[in-house]
Formats: C-alpha cells, sequence, structure tokens
C-alpha cells in the first residue's frame, strides 16, 4: 500500500528489546498483538507496519527494498556496502560495540597489525598455508587486512562461536564484534591495539529507490517519525537546568551567560524576576544545556552569583528542524543529481 | 561497437603474427584457475586486486596474467627444453584508482622457457619493441632494471630474507619520501620489543638465545588458545625480532646503497659505467650479461638511444629474479613489461633449474595508437531482395580468394553491386561472376 510504509525490526539478538525501548522512548511504543507474530504496530504513527526480522534480514530487506525502513547495527550496513542503502541515522545511541580483530593471547610476540603481517608471512614459509581469519565480516575483513599490507590470508567464515575459532583450531585469529570484550577474553583472545575495523551502534536505515518513490503521504509519515526520534536523541543529550542569580540587571546576567559557551542554551538563557523574602531582587535562569556540560554550568552560575540550581533530564528537544530528515532530503537530491 | 571490437583487436592480430615470426607458438589458458597459482609468488599489491572467489572447497581467481599458468603448464605438461609460447587474453584485476574502473583488459605476450643468458633477454626486450614498431609505436622508451644485480648487491649486507624482501618493495616510498622515511617504516613494522610487550625482561639486556627461549616458552605454556602455532613457533619469532633490530645498522648502510641506486636513472650508454663503480666484485658478472643483453639489442635494430637503464625497478610481482623491464611511449604512458624469473617454475615444482624470461602488453594501453594499413583488404557487397543469391555468392567467391567481405544493405560509392544476370558492378566498372579474375586482381590491387 503506496500510504503506508514498513519499518523491519530486529527479532531477537543483543539490538532487539533496545530497539523497543528507544522507540517507546522516542514515543514511539511498538505493539505486538502476539509474541509469535513477525508483525507489530506503531499506535502513535497508525501508517507504519512493524516487521520483525533477524538482523541480518532487515539490512537484506531494506537493501532489496521489500521494506523502506530499519534499524540494525551500523555493521551490517557496511559489510553490505550498497549504493540502495541510505543511512538515515548512524547513531541512535545504542547498540555500541566493535569490529575487532583479536590474536590468541598466547602470541604474546604479536602487538599490533605490523607484527600480524609477519606472522602471515611465517605461516607461508614455514607452514606452506595462509593466516586464517574466521570471521562473519568478509568485506570489512578484507578491506582492512589489505589496509595494514595483509595479503597472503584466508578467510573462515563461520555462523555464531567465531571465538572458539581458534581453540578449536580451524582458524588462527578472529574478527568480530565485541561489546565488552569479556567473550574474548574467555575464549582466551587479545584484540590488537590498532586492530579495531569500525566502531558500530544502532543506525536507522532506508532504501533509497523507496525513499526516492515515496507519496507525500508517506513522506509526512516518515518526518513524524524522523522527528520524533530526532527529538528523543536531543533530549538524552541535554539537561533542563534552573537557577537563581542575584542582580538587577538582566541585560548583564544575560550577556555574562551568552559569554560562556556552556550556558548559551540552545538560543540564550530565559530570564524571569524573582524577590526573596527580604524584598532582594533576583533572576531565575532557565536553560537548556548539554548533559555533559551539567557541572561546568552550574559551576559558571555560581561565578555570576548563582545561588540553588536545580537540573531535570529532558525527554524530547525539537529543534528547528529534524536533523535527520534535512540530512535525508540532502542524500536523496544528491541522488537525483547524479 | 562492431567498429570497436575490430580496431581493438587488430593490434593483437599484428602482434599474434609478429611473435610467430618469431617462432612463439600460441598458447590458450583458462581464464579461471586456483587462487593459489596466482598468489605462489604474487606481489603484496596484485594480491589485493586479486578477484577471487570460492567454489566446490576450491579458492579461484580470475587470472591477472599469463606467465604463471604458463610456468604451470611448461612443468607439468611435462615439457623440456627449449619452448617459445606466446598469448592474448583477457585479463583482470581491480584497478580502483583508474578512471574507467576498468577490471579487465587485453593483455598479449610471451614467454621463453629453457634458454639462459643475455641473448635469451635480448630476443624477449626485442620481441616486445619490434611488436610495438609493429604498431607504428617508434617512439617508444624502455626502461629496464635488476632485480638479480640488486639483490647481488644486498647480499654484502646479510640482511634476513624478509628484511632485504621489505627493503625491494619500498623502493618507490625511498625514491619518493628517503632514507628516514623508510626506516620509520622498517621500525614501524618489525619494531624493537617494546616495554608493554608481555615477557619484555627475557628478551632484554645480556640474556643468551637458549636462555631466552626457555623462558618464552615457559611463559606461554599456560595458554589453551594457539590458532595454528606452537609454544616455540611464538619463542622463536620473538627472537627473531630481536635479531632482526640488531640488524638495524646494515639495514641503514643498505638503504643508503640503494638510495644511491635509486639516484642512478641514466641514458643505458653512460649508465653502465656508474654502475659498475657500485657493484661489488662478486656481482659483476651479472653487471656485465645484463649490459651485453642491452648491446645485443642493437642487432635488431633499435635504437639504444631510446633505452634507460633505472637499477632500482620493481616490478609488481614477486617472481622476477633478473632483469626486468617496462615499456613507455613517449608520453610516458605504460604499455607493458617483463622480465626474468629463473625461480617461478621451481616454486611449480619443476625438479631441476628452468631459466625463464617473458613479456605481456596491455592493449587498451594501446588504444589510441594507429595500427598501419591493413594487411586484408575488406569489401562491403550489397544485399538486396532481388540479388541476395549474388550477393551470397561474390560474397563468398572474395573470401575464398582471400579478401574480407561483409554483406550490407545500404550503398556506399565502394559497394560491390550484383545483378540477377551475374554482373558486378564496382567503382564504375562491370565485372561478371562467371569470370571473377579482373574483379579479384582489382580488388587486391584496391
Amino acid at each position: 500500500m503506496p500510504e503506508r510504509i514498513t519499518l523491519a525490526l530486529p527479532s531477537k539478538g543483543v539490538l532487539a528489546d533496545p530497539t523497543l525501548d528507544f522507540l517507546r522512548d522516542c514515543g514511539l511504543a511498538v505493539h505486538k498483538p502476539n509474541p509469535r507474530q513477525y508483525t507489530g504496530s506503531i499506535r502513535a504513527l497508525p501508517g507504519i507496519d512493524v516487521l520483525f526480522q533477524r538482523v541480518k534480514d532487515v539490512v537484506a530487506k531494506v537493501e532489496a527494498g521489500t521494506v523502506e525502513l530499519g534499524i540494525a547495527g551500523h555493521d551490517l550496513v557496511c559489510e553490505l556496502e550498497s549504493d540502495d542503502l541510505l543511512v538515515i541515522n548512524e547513531r541512535l545511541g545504542f547498540g555500541h560495540c566493535q569490529l575487532q580483530l583479536a590474536v590468541p593471547t598466547t602470541w604474546v610476540d604479536v602487538q599490533g597489525m605490523a607484527d600480524l603481517v609477519d606472522v602471515a608471512l611465517d605461516f607461508r614459509q614455514y607452514r606452506h598455508r595462509n593466516l586464517r581469519v574466521a570471521t562473519n565480516f568478509s568485506h570489512l575483513a578484507r578491506q582492512f587486512l589489505n589496509a595494514n599490507g595483509l595479503h597472503h590470508f584466508s578467510l573462515v567464515q563461520a555462523e555464531g562461536a567465531i571465538e572458539a575459532a581458534p581453540t578449536l583450531g580451524y582458524a588462527d585469529c578472529v574478527i568480530d564484534l565485541s561489546q565488552t570484550g569479556t567473550t574474548l577474553r574467555e575464549n582466551h583472545l587479545r584484540p590488537l591495539p590498532d586492530g579495531t575495523l569500525l566502531e558500530s551502534q544502532a543506525t536507522l536505515i532506508g532504501n533509497r529507490r523507496c525513499l526516492q518513490a515515496m507519496e507525500p503521504v508517506q513522506g509526512k509519515l516518515l518526518r513524524t517519525l524522523l522527528e520524533l526520534m530526532d527529538a528523543a536523541l536531543q533530549g538524552r543529550e541535554r539537561y533542563l537546568l534552573s537557577a537563581n542569580l542575584a542582580g538587577t540587571d538582566p541585560e548583564r546576567l544575560a550577556r555574562q551567560m551568552m559569554e560562556n559557551p556552556v550556558t548559551r542554551g540552545l538560543e540564550g538563557p530565559t530570564l524571569a524576576p524573582t524577590w526573596n523574602e527580604d524584598g532582594q531582587q533576583g533572576y531565575a535562569v532557565t536553560l537548556v544545556i548539554s548533559a555533559d556540560q551539567l557541572l561546568p554550568a552550574v559551576q559558571y552560575l555560581r561565578s555570576i552569583g548563582g545561588r540553588q540550581a536545580s537540573a531535570r533530564p529532558l525527554r524530547h528537544v525539537f529543534l528547528e528542524d529534524s536533523p535527520s530528515w534535512l540530512r535525508l532530503q540532502q542524500l536523496l537530491g544528491h541522488c537525483r543529481q547524479n | 561497437m562492431t567498429t570497436q571490437f575490430l580496431e581493438r583487436n587488430r593490434p593483437a592480430d599484428i602482434l599474434r603474427d609478429h611473435m610467430a615470426g618469431y617462432g612463439y607458438e600460441v598458447l590458450e589458458t583458462s581464464v579461471v584457475d586456483d587462487a593459489s597459482l596466482f598468489l605462489t609468488r604474487a606481489g603484496d599489491r596484485i594480491v589485493s586486486r586479486l578477484y577471487t572467489f570460492g567454489r566446490g572447497g576450491r579458492e579461484l581467481a580470475l587470472r591477472p596474467e599469463f606467465t604463471s599458468q604458463a610456468a604451470h603448464h611448461y612443468v607439468h605438461g611435462n615439457f623440456s627444453g627449449v619452448q617459445r609460447w606466446q598469448f592474448s587474453g583477457q585479463v583482470f584485476e581491480e584497478s580502483p584508482q583508474s578512471a574507467s574502473r576498468a577490471c579487465q583488459q587485453m593483455s598479449v605476450g610471451a614467454e621463453l622457457f629453457g634458454l639462459n643468458g643475455p641473448a635469451a633477454d635480448a630476443e624477449i626486450m626485442a620481441l616486445a619493441l619490434t611488436g610495438l614498431q609493429a604498431l607504428n609505436v617508434n617512439n617508444w622508451r624502455l626502461v629496464v632494471g635488476h632485480i638479480g644485480l640488486m639483490r647481488q648487491m644486498l647480499a654484502q649486507f646479510a640482511l634476513d630474507e624478509r628484511t632485504e624482501r621489505f627493503l625491494i618493495s619500498n623502493l618507490r616510498n625511498l625514491r619518493q619520501h628517503g632514507i628516514d622515511h623508510v626506516l620509520q617504516q622498517f621500525r614501524a613494522q618489525w619494531g624493537e620489543v617494546s616495554e608493554e610487550t608481555p615477557f619484555a625482561p627475557q628478551l632484554s639486556g645480556n640474556i643468551g638465545d637458549e636462555t631466552a627461549l626457555a623462558g618464552l616458552l615457559r611463559a606461554t605454556l599456560h595458554g589453551t588458545a594457539m590458532g595454528g602455532r606452537e609454544h616455540r613457533d611464538i619463542a622463536r619469532r620473538l627472537l627473531r625480532k630481536r635479531q632482526r633490530m640488531s640488524e638495524l645498522g646494515q639495514v641503514v648502510e643498505a638503504l643508503h646503497m640503494l638510495d644511491r641506486l635509486c639516484q642512478l636513472s641514466q641514458p643505458a650508454s653512460v649508465a653502465f659505467t656508474s654502475l659498475a663503480g657500485l657493484t661489488p666484485t662478486e656481482a659483476r658478472p651479472v653487471l656485465h650479461n645484463w649490459e651485453e643483453s642491452l648491446a645485443l639489442l642493437g642487432s635488431y635494430g633499435l635504437s639504444l638511444e631510446q633505452i634507460v637503464i633505472q637499477p632500482d625497478l620493481a616490478r609488481n610481482w614477486d617472481y622476477y629474479s633478473g632483469m626486468v623491464f617496462e615499456l613507455h611511449d613517449s608520453e610516458s604512458r605504460h604499455l607493458g613489461g617483463g622480465g626474468r624469473y629463473d625461480d617461478l617454475l621451481n616454486f611449480m615444482g619443476a625438479s631441476n633449474p628452468v631459466p625463464a624470461v617473458g613479456f605481456a602488453c596491455w592493449l587498451e594501453a594501446l588504444g589510441t595508437v594507429q595500427p598501419g594499413p591493413r594487411a586484408v583488404n575488406s569489401f562491403t557487397v550489397l544485399l538486396d531482395e532481388n540479388n541476395s543469391v549474388a550477393a551470397i555468392r561474390l560474397a563468398q567467391l572474395l573470401r575464398f580468394n582471400g579478401l574480407i567481405a561483409q554483406l550490407a544493405d545500404v550503398r556506399q560509392a565502394d559497394t560491390l553491386v550484383t545483378d540477377r544476370e551475374g554482373r558486378i558492378r564496382w567503382c564504375d566498372r562491370v565485372y561478371s561472376l562467371d569470370d571473377p579474375q579482373g574483379l579479384l586482381e582489382a580488388l587486391r590491387n584496391a
């Protein structure tokens, strides 16, 4: 149905629950009538159908254009490297992991990729075979190894339990995803300091052709979806900071706050006059600040006469326009010029 | 499309005939072959550009060149003695930098097996150069280097085999960025054992090799994931790493020697005098043979003025062991190259040494070259519904007599036109199909 949009979500694995949590935080709670069904809906946006798939299939279906949108790990998107896949938002803020090259901990002589290149030559010279690298990311692995001057290797494809391959003896080292490094350590593997292929997290992807051919109704739906996602992501990173400031000159106070980037707010502070018990005039200031600047902001406010301050996390921050929507327009516009 | 096809293949035809004249038989090789065949001695740059894929447990590759297949054919086809083979066909290599992103190109070349010495080297270079001349490329430039001589010159520094390979593969870096840059690369690649290295104490100080080895063996015994290596491999490599860094002084000296060599890009007429000054006594015979092979090119009527000696020239395939060369035109376009690869056949399984030398050139690089006039005349015969039988008979007659005939439904000034009575009109004259001698003579002289 051309007036609807299908969003594919991971049905299981490490991304499944965090994806539903993320959408709920965006005000886009997914309703799944039956846990055994593969479809769902978003009551806040009735025009969107939800399809649950294995995360690999999410990427494959978006790439094929069977569904318009999907949420999947950035690693899988990079591995597929398709012109039809558009990354609409590459940082949804969850599902963080790294794609890393790891060697057995017993390989004490291997401290970096340069050593591994030398070991690969040893394998050819003394064992008459290539270094075997177990991975599910053959495209990224090949690119990375070649870029590091490692050319003689064989990739060993394995479904699951990649980390066990060196212990089981069918690979020499691995290139695999790691969140905390625990699984690697438990399998006696050690990531190389210069062996990180990419830092990944959940991304929102779309099919280029489908999005180019969207009807206006679908465009409106998509824009709302992106607005809500962006607002939640912006909200996560910000606090609403309120403080009482001593002083009688609001312009001077505003200027002092504008002078420091951490107290500048989104578009400058809001000041409202206050009177304390002693009848002294002051001002209440309200600011939206970056979450990582909370303490520097409070300290600065103190230095210009601030007294009490309180801060609340924000759930949604709507900017002038949705950054993801603007980015998408740019991507599709660029494509049209081609 | 047809025109492009014909034009592109004409140089290949000309070169094929040209090489047949030197006794080179045509060798057909398969487009898809075992990847390991090409990987045996491929240089690093080539390995990353091979098109490989797996089928039924075999790793296969699209052929990136012909030499490995020819060498394999010689060894496993039980050939012996001197063999001269030529080849032509598409070769495949990913070339991301190429503007056209072309992944395949037409390659033509030859291999000479079983013949050593300056005469064989000269024959292959002459075959390539006279081939270019047959294509009207008279402004060629031959750039010649010598991997064998360079190895002999490096031998005086008694370097680890891998260090020597590193230096040879970094010649371009040396020329472009200087000694310090390459040295930095060397340290980065095989750097000193840093303090962060586990078991660094076992590797430092005045500890003897055996003691270090024993310590390392003990230290690495508790791991379970070995990934195809044994404790001894790891310990030995750590010691080798230390050994390699202890050769740093020799590496610096070798780099200075190579640097002087890199600056020796000179015309053949003067280069050998300068080279003699740099060449150690034991490498003099190699230098002498090299000079002789170039002098022999004069006997082929080739101008020695067009030859430049670049001693550090290193080609992309690791199998070269002696003289190497590249073919350029006056605008420095790379048209092809080749060289001597005496070790490759042993790597392929030959029990005795088999000297080998060859070259290849790429027809796309020759794309803008205008070949000389066609060796065989081509004619168009008018085909319409009234005269199809006579037109086909005429076309066949021309073909049987060694001419090229095409049927066309559009008449042009030089089109041959037949009628039902067997008359043929061509260039305002009338001939008879029953008595075609006059026509054939006129066509041959056209």
